[in-house]
């Protein structure tokens, strides 16, 4: 754990100074009061100072075994990515080919390869959860969703 | 006109079908989230929050503060039938809750329960009641004040979040810095935008809490097998005369123990619920009993919660001040409905402060009528299994993070910041103190900066005013509190350690 510790701290550390650099280039004082870069300059500092500590704290004290999940078998590895490449995937496709559409295999992907659902059960619930969805959020809530870009789509409704 | 006359006002509102239902619809939603593992009510309200954004701010805030409550119940229901804590708050009651279910009383756990949390939340509720006409002491503060008194509450919370006081601190510097993305509210400059329009009004706080709470938990809870969730039977819901005297003074003391423990902020509802176990233990003629399917040690921590959670409150509508994470979405859910709680809520929306409390006290009596019945419901719910339970929550989070503002921008800011937050876990750097400073930070700093101004840069002016040197000074011996330990002093014991995060 105390090398995980020491890591940590030193990126924590290596963000606060990027901070402070930013900060640095906002004006930090006015003629009638702190400026724009005052609040983040010290703030930057604050949190590089507790990350030292934190580094010191780390390497003074006496190391504690890593927790036995702490890092995930390849099983779990294999979820947690796909679960962030699912939600990356939803993100950059879902103003291009719409909500429907990218809902419905969102849902579809997690249901069938990370829930490992039977096909029918995953077909009702991807359809409920994302042209069900639609029409609560559209039509009912008010709540605008997009529709895709692609003419065909589109021309479906979806 | 006085807080009675006041209050009778919000019951007119708060007793609107329009509002009862909005409250029934939170009461339910709050249980189920309550009841759902792998979804806290941080993450429940995140979630939620999206859709009120048509409703009128009365009923949102109603419906989402009835959320709030629900699910500190519905947390209970899954510690006493499956030793599976809903929510950290009700972990204790898995101890004799789930024996009492063992040896078929799991009805009578839960009606304890039900009728504990009515109790406190309701006495918790008319101490809201109690506390309101002090506002006008609040009204008072300036930004100096103000100041102080916001370092004062992050330093209750960043000192009682977790096990070291550092992590809870940078966890606080860090919301404090998120806060600092976008316009700067003084001047008007971009800062930490990357020349991104969408970072022009700040990161999104529906998508940083989306991705700290919602996807961070899933993606811890996808280390491991999906497993499936198995059911105990539910017993008869009534209870005996014995249990009803075995409760009562339980009852009464968890009332007091979470009321006071709740008005202080970072406290949270989970040490008082332990609080109440333990004193409840050693009170006992029978302590070697507990654990074993003691409906005092039901009764208590379950009491305590509610009337933590509820109390809890009481900082937010009198001072502005959320004093745990999932009060400061609560907070933010005010905000974006153009509202500021605090002191000025009730001079200058005085219908809506007045509804949101009157519609604690009828949300309590839905608890208590609503989810006796319903157990079997819940149980249901309970057979969902969860490799199917959380394709649907991400599915849903992603739906709400897109509905802020019409943008896939913030589902990617959901995104990162559920990686965040699983890295916070892993590190054992508590959720909590960024939520809040996530909230507070701006205020924050337009208090400061208006001080400075008003002192031409003299940091002085924050010892000047005797309110503020007061609180700074307590917020100093706050931080220093657990380093006295190693004084020899006699051992004086800190408030660290407890888990402030609901």
């Amino acid at each position: 754990m105390r090398r995980v510790s020491q890591g940590a701290a030193l990126v924590c550390v290596l963000f606060a100074l990027w901070v402070i650099a930013q900060a640095s280039q906002l004006e930090y004082s006015t003629s009638i009061g702190p400026g724009a870069g005052f609040f983040p300059m010290w703030l930057g500092i604050l949190f590089g100072g507790l990350s030292a500590i934190w580094f010191v704290q780390a390497s003074t004290r006496p190391d504690e075994p890593l927790q036995e999940d702490f890092i995930p078998d390849r099983g779990g590895m294999f979820r947690i990515i796909a679960i962030l490449l699912a939600i990356a995937a939803f993100t950059a496709l879902v103003d291009f080919v719409g909500f429907q559409v990218t809902m419905f295999a969102f849902l579809l992907f997690l249901l069938l390869a990370l829930g490992r659902q039977n096909p029918a059960l995953t077909l009702v619930l991807s359809l409920l959860g994302s042209v069900g969805v639609y029409y609560v959020f559209v039509k009912w809530l008010d709540v605008p969703l997009p529709t895709s870009t692609i003419g065909l789509l589109s021309g479906l409704g979806l | 006109m006085n807080a009675f006359q006041d209050l009778l006002m919000g019951f007119t509102i708060a007793l609107s079908p329009e509002n009862l239902l909005f409250a029934l619809i939170g009461c339910i939603f709050g249980t189920m989230v309550g009841v759902l593992p792998g979804v806290g009510p941080s993450a429940g309200m995140a979630l939620l929050i999206p859709m009120t954004y048509q409703l009128p701010a009365t009923s949102a805030i109603i419906m989402l503060a009835a959320i709030y409550y629900g699910a500190m119940y519905g947390g209970t229901i899954t510690s006493v039938l499956l030793n599976v804590p809903g929510e950290a708050a009700s972990a204790v009651t898995c101890l004799d809750g789930y024996q009492m279910a063992k040896q078929g009383r799991a009805g009578a756990a839960l009606a304890i329960a039900a009728v504990g949390s009515f109790v406190g939340g309701t006495i918790a509720v008319m101490g809201l009641v109690v506390a309101a006409p002090l506002t006008r002491f609040a009204l008072e503060f300036g930004p100096v004040e103000f100041f102080a008194m916001m370092i004062f509450a992050l330093t209750l919370v960043t000192g009682l979040a977790g096990k070291s006081i550092v992590k809870g601190m940078m966890s606080g510097v860090f919301g404090l810095l998120l806060g600092t993305v976008g316009m700067d509210p003084t001047r008007g400059m971009a800062r930490f935008t990357f020349d991104r329009m969408e970072l022009m009004d700040g990161v999104g706080f529906i998508p940083v809490i989306m991705g700290l709470f919602g996807v961070g938990e899933i993606l811890v809870n996808a280390q491991g097998q999906f497993r499936p969730i198995f059911e105990t039977k539910v017993s008869s819901l009534l209870l005996t005369i014995r249990d009803l005297k075995a409760s009562f003074w339980p009852i009464l003391r968890g009332t007091g123990i979470g009321f006071f423990m709740g008005i202080v902020p970072g406290v949270g509802v989970t040490p008082a619920a332990f609080t109440s176990y333990t004193v409840e233990k050693k009170l006992s003629k029978t302590p070697e009993k507990f654990g074993t399917g003691m409906i005092e040690g039901v009764a208590g921590p379950e009491t305590a919660n509610n009337a933590c959670a509820n109390a809890a409150l009481i900082p937010l509508f009198t001072l502005g001040i959320p004093g745990s994470a999932v009060v400061a979405i609560l907070m933010g859910a005010f905000m974006i409905n153009g509202l500021v709680p605090g002191p000025l809520l009730f001079k200058e929306h005085p219908e809506v402060a007045w509804a949101v409390i009157a519609s604690m006290y009828i949300g309590n009596v839905i608890l208590l009528i609503l989810n006796l019945p319903l157990i079997n419901i819940w149980i249901t719910l309970l057979k969902v299994p969860y490799s199917i339970l959380f394709a649907l929550v991400l599915g849903f989070m992603v739906l709400g993070a897109y509905g802020v503002d019409g943008k896939a921008f913030d589902v990617g800011v959901m995104l990162l910041f559920g990686v965040v937050g699983f890295t916070m876990r892993k590190l054992d750097i508590p959720l909590a103190p960024a939520v809040l400073t996530l909230i507070l930070g701006p205020m924050m700093e337009r208090a400061l900066r208006r001080a400075l101004q008003i002192s031409q840069g003299d940091f002085a002016i924050f010892m000047e005013s005797p309110i503020s040197a007061v609180l700074l000074v307590a917020a100093g011996i706050v931080l220093l509190l657990p380093a006295l330990r190693f004084l020899p002093l006699g051992r004086i014991r800190g408030l660290g350690g407890a888990d402030a995060e609901v």
